[in-house]
């Protein structure tokens, strides 16, 4: 803020040298390289920001064209609030929210302001208080801002942003190109120097003005600006120590002004405060407010609060249902539909928050501010009670989508059950069947799939017996998905057949992709019919109507599959090409949920071909935002790995609760590649028997499914325990000819593939002295310092010379000496299993497991089964 | 936040410990203390880190090679109650 008071002109800024030199250079580097570059402005509240960008923006002069904008602290942000404020300056702008224009539209439109000759510098103030759709056109413009000459300046108070905040984790998140800077306090010798040019003496260290003000540059101008004999505790004290000076009429009109967070309109004020009016001038000459373009406002946001508190509730409440009626007269524009939120729930108007918030969250969800949407539906939702069943069912059906995309999974279920109930008892059964397909999506993604199953069946149970339509065939695609997810074939095909054919009679294309995506999706993994390329055909069908029509979460869904169906075949340039588009999508659209999904398999991505630096990054990137369960696995997974694989500590942890999620989930796809990766951190740590125990159950249920492609990874594992067990068959993955005495050839299909790591396992297994110091450089190469001692003890145990010592494994295990098969039949032995079970169990003859059961009472040193249950079972002891 | 060791061998000895605090600081790394050989080369540096792998980021940032992490807590004579406590702490 400049330093109120008319008595100085432009004052130089005190102590803020070295950041206008850090501007400084920061815009001679656009102009000099013709490249964009983006500045985030820090500081606590009152730190003068503000005030030192708009002197830096002064003394660029004629050189350079500043398009200024700000956000607002109303409790509901506007959508788009500062790209509103530029479109007053900005014709493309203007023209692309006119046109209800996406955050990467009004991106363009902005980056399109640049010109040849003049300069063009964007200023955006008080990013704190940002809608969802201006910070991911903030994201957008980061992206690409290195292409134009444009220099942009994002002002945000970094007191104020949690560690959640969206503006914290899209600062975490923007790309290098991106400098900070931050706005310091006053020392004590600059508080004297503010206080020498209004003519006030303080010591030379500040004093006791430094020491109250903790140099807070807005604190201390409010002190000198009511000269006192005490100096107030608090900003808000000085703040009000200062208006308390104006007449009575000047503070009534202060009054109204603090109710309108973004600005009150002179014409609102004309209406509110008619007697207040002749007052303004005062108001601005003393520095407390500013007038520009016929909007009063609060030179600080400090002030507008401290005057806001101090007013009483009664006549607060009054000044808002003023605005309230004022504001509503000549039919609401759609602008000013948060205003009008705001001012109703302020003026405890419920009727008025009914009729605007629902307006004013639907504004927002068309404009892709989702945060705004969910919070506009909850302040409806509080009066739920005064609503038309229809209605609250309508708004809470909405509700339950704005959570869904907003990541709020249990509140998503929350509102969506409710609005199903309601529509229930209406009878009004097409509703309720659209509800409960939402509802089953919403539960998938959640990773309840049996909840999602029954919602589907009830939908199509009241669909029964009416005539086809969107509903049924949306139905139809649902069970067709979730039949896909629980691997049954047949029906996937059967149920995405009726869904096509009613979607094609009715002209449905969000159904339409949907099921191509799911058909596709089932079709590229059936061996049965070579249907890997028809399938990614009709998947790539799919998201392409998705992507022309907008339908975002198919494309985020499709990218998803696609990716998933590449990883299967090992077609790593196809992820790699599909990872890239599907960033790109949700990045210019906001899609949180997506996004994460495809840096989850980004990360993948860089697992396998050996950058797990840039793997690990997509991680935490992926993992940064809590929410939806499902996408967290694949980035706890790579996380876990590249921890265990490096020799890293708290490898377990991410595995620990991606296990719980792929449980919870209770999809066998899911679970296979989680306890592949608990397999595999077990062989590092030198584990058999957890290597066995973490893969027991999906064999069981694999078996039990006929789910052969489960078997891969996990019998690749189990084989590498020590255990021999059958083959998956039909299967061509080089993780399959690793075991069956092919390594060589393995780890040439590996490398082929660009999996170094999983070549270099492969070498290792191939066993002889060459090709496991092969494999140990590759290890070493990639940083795997636990794969790397694993195969140095094999090279030491084979007697070769000159192997760096590595870390001897950790295991209890091998203090008693039970191989692996032994481990596996005393765990059975432990649940009191007799040898006929046991033998039954493992399909080896009840002779042999006699055999192991006599083996593993000599080495534990005990005479009965009994004991050797007791000593396995406890756990107590290691074994 | 975890508490990490990392062990490092550094040929060439240690890099200044104002560029090393500044370069931690982008990833959320704070150095605690490091125990150094006589000879610079090896060194046990106690860190406080969101995770492993910003360990590895704020190393690589400030060339600094990374041997080992290992996650620690931390003991020590004064948090035993005094009966526990070591005899030449009780008997001072």
């Amino acid at each position: 803020m400049q330093p109120p008071g008319g008595r100085l002109k432009t004052p130089e800024l005190i102590e803020r040298s070295v950041q206008l030199a850090d501007l400084g250079k920061h815009l001679a580097d656009v102009v000099e390289t013709s490249r964009g570059a983006l500045v985030a402005v820090g500081g606590e509240a009152g730190a003068g920001k503000t005030a030192l960008v708009s002197s830096f923006c002064d003394r660029t002069g004629n050189d350079a064209r500043v398009i200024h904008g700000a956000c607002y602290p109303l409790s509901t942000a506007r959508p788009l609030g500062p790209f509103a404020d530029i479109a007053l300056l900005s014709a493309p702008v203007k023209s692309a929210i006119d046109a209800g224009g996406k955050p990467h539209e009004v991106a363009a439109a902005l980056l399109s302001e640049t010109n040849s000759r003049r300069l063009v510098i964007v200023v955006l103030e008080d990013l704190q208080w940002a809608d969802e759709a201006s910070l991911d056109v903030l994201r957008v413009i980061a992206g690409r801002i290195a292409a134009v000459r444009m220099l942009v300046i994002a002002i945000y108070r970094d007191d104020e942003l949690d560690r959640l905040h969206p503006l914290r984790i899209l600062l975490g998140d923007l790309p290098t190109n991106v400098s900070r800077l931050t706005v310091p306090p006053l020392s004590g010798r600059g508080v004297a120097a503010l206080a020498r040019r209004v003519g006030q003496r303080v010591d030379a260290d500040g004093g006791e003005l430094y020491r109250k003000t903790g140099g807070n540059p807005f604190f201390v101008t409010e002190v000198l600006a009511s000269p006192q004999a005490e100096i107030p505790d608090t900003v808000r004290d000085a703040v009000l120590a200062r208006v308390a000076r104006l007449a009575p009429g000047a503070m009534a009109l202060l009054d109204a002004i603090s109710i309108a967070p973004g600005g009150a309109d002179i014409s609102l004020l004309e209406a509110i405060a008619p007697d207040s009016m002749g007052e303004l001038d005062v108001c601005v000459t003393s520095g407390v407010v500013t007038v520009e373009r016929d909007v009063a406002r609060f030179r600080h946001e400090l002030a507008r609060i401290a005057v806001e508190e101090s007013m009483p509730a009664l006549r607060r409440r009054e000044l808002h249902r003023a605005a309230l009626r004022t504001i509503a007269e000549p039919g609401a524009r759609q602008r000013d539909l948060e205003a009008l939120s705001h001012h109703a729930e302020s003026a405890g108007d419920h009727e008025a928050v009914l009729s605007y918030a629902p307006q004013a969250a639907a504004h927002a969800a068309a404009l892709g501010a989702h945060r705004e949407a969910e919070a506009q539906y909850a302040r409806a939702l509080v009066h739920k009670a005064l609503m038309k069943p229809a209605d609250r069912a309508g708004i809470l059906a909405s509700h339950a989508q704005e959570c869904y995309l907003r990541n709020m999974g249990a509140d998503a279920i929350a509102s969506g059950t409710e609005a199903v109930f309601i529509y229930h008892e209406l009878g009004d059964k097409l509703r309720e069947a659209d509800t409960l397909c939402m509802l089953s999506t919403i539960q998938r993604i959640n990773g309840r799939l049996s909840d999602a199953e029954h919602e589907v069946a009830e939908a199509l149970k009241l669909l029964k017996g009416l005539p086809a339509g969107r509903e049924l065939a949306r139905a139809h695609a649902c069970a067709a998905q979730i039949a896909m997810c629980q691997g049954d074939v047949p029906r996937t095909y059967a149920e995405g057949e009726s869904a096509l054919s009613i979607a094609e009679q009715v002209g449905d294309r969000e159904t339409i992709a949907h099921t191509l995506i799911t058909v596709g999706t089932i079709e590229a993994e059936d061996d049965s019919i070579d249907g890997f390329d028809s399938g990614i055909t009709k998947l790539e069908r799919g998201v392409t109507i998705a992507r022309e029509s907008g339908f975002d979460e198919l494309v985020g869904r499709g990218y998803n599959n696609l990716c998933y169906e590449a990883f299967a075949k090992r077609r790593l340039d196809l992820v790699d090409r599909y990872v890239s588009e599907c960033i790109g999508y949700c990045t210019d659209r906001g899609l949180q949920l997506w996004l994460n999904t495809a840096l989850g398999s980004k990360a993948e991505l860089e697992l396998f071909r050996g950058n797990w630096d840039a793997a690990v990054e997509s991680a935490h990137r992926a993992l940064a935002e809590p929410g939806t369960t499902l996408p967290r696995l694949g980035p706890l997974t790579v996380l876990g790995l590249v921890r265990g694989r490096r020799g890293d500590p708290d490898a377990w942890r991410p595995l620990d609760e991606a296990l719980a999620i792929a449980d919870a989930a209770g999809e066998l796809q899911m679970l296979v590649a989680v306890a592949s990766a608990r397999a595999e951190l077990a062989w590092l740590e030198g584990d058999p028997q957890r290597m066995v125990r973490e893969t027991q159950r999906i064999v069981e249920w694999a078996e039990r499914d006929g789910a052969a492609y489960a078997l891969k990874d996990i019998s690749y594992w189990r084989w590498k325990a020590g255990l021999i067990e059958s083959q998956p068959a039909r299967d061509d993955s080089p993780r399959v000819a690793q075991r069956s005495g092919n390594s060589a050839s393995a780890a040439l299909r590996w490398a082929e593939l660009g999996y170094p790591y999983d070549a270099a396992l492969a070498m290792a297994d191939e066993g002889t002295e060459r090709s496991l110091r092969e494999a140990l450089a590759t290890f070493q190469r990639l940083g795997a310092r636990a794969a790397a001692a694993v195969v140095a003890r094999s090279l030491r145990q084979l007697g070769a010379r000159g192997v760096p010592r590595g870390p001897r494994p950790a295991t209890a295990s091998h203090r008693a000496g039970l191989t692996p098969r032994e481990v596996e039949i005393g765990g059975l032995l432990a649940q009191g299993l007799r040898d006929a079970e046991i033998a039954s169990r493992l399909f080896l003859s009840v002779k042999t497991v006699g055999h192991h059961v006599s083996s593993i009472l000599h080495k534990l040193g005990v005479r009965t089964r009994a004991e050797a249950g007791a000593k396995i079972g406890s756990r107590s002891a290691p074994i | 936040m975890p508490r990490y060791v990392v062990e490092r061998t550094v040929p060439a000895g240690l890099p200044s410990g104002p560029e090393v605090i500044n370069g931690n600081s982008a990833y959320g790394v704070t150095w605690v203390q490091s125990f150094v050989s006589e000879d610079g080369v090896r060194s046990l540096c106690v860190y406080d880190a969101p995770n492993p792998e910003a360990i590895r980021q704020a190393g690589r940032r400030n060339s600094l090679p990374v041997d080992r992490i290992t996650q620690v807590r931390v003991l020590e004579p004064y948090a035993y109650p005094p009966a526990h406590r070591p005899e030449e702490v009780v008997n001072r």
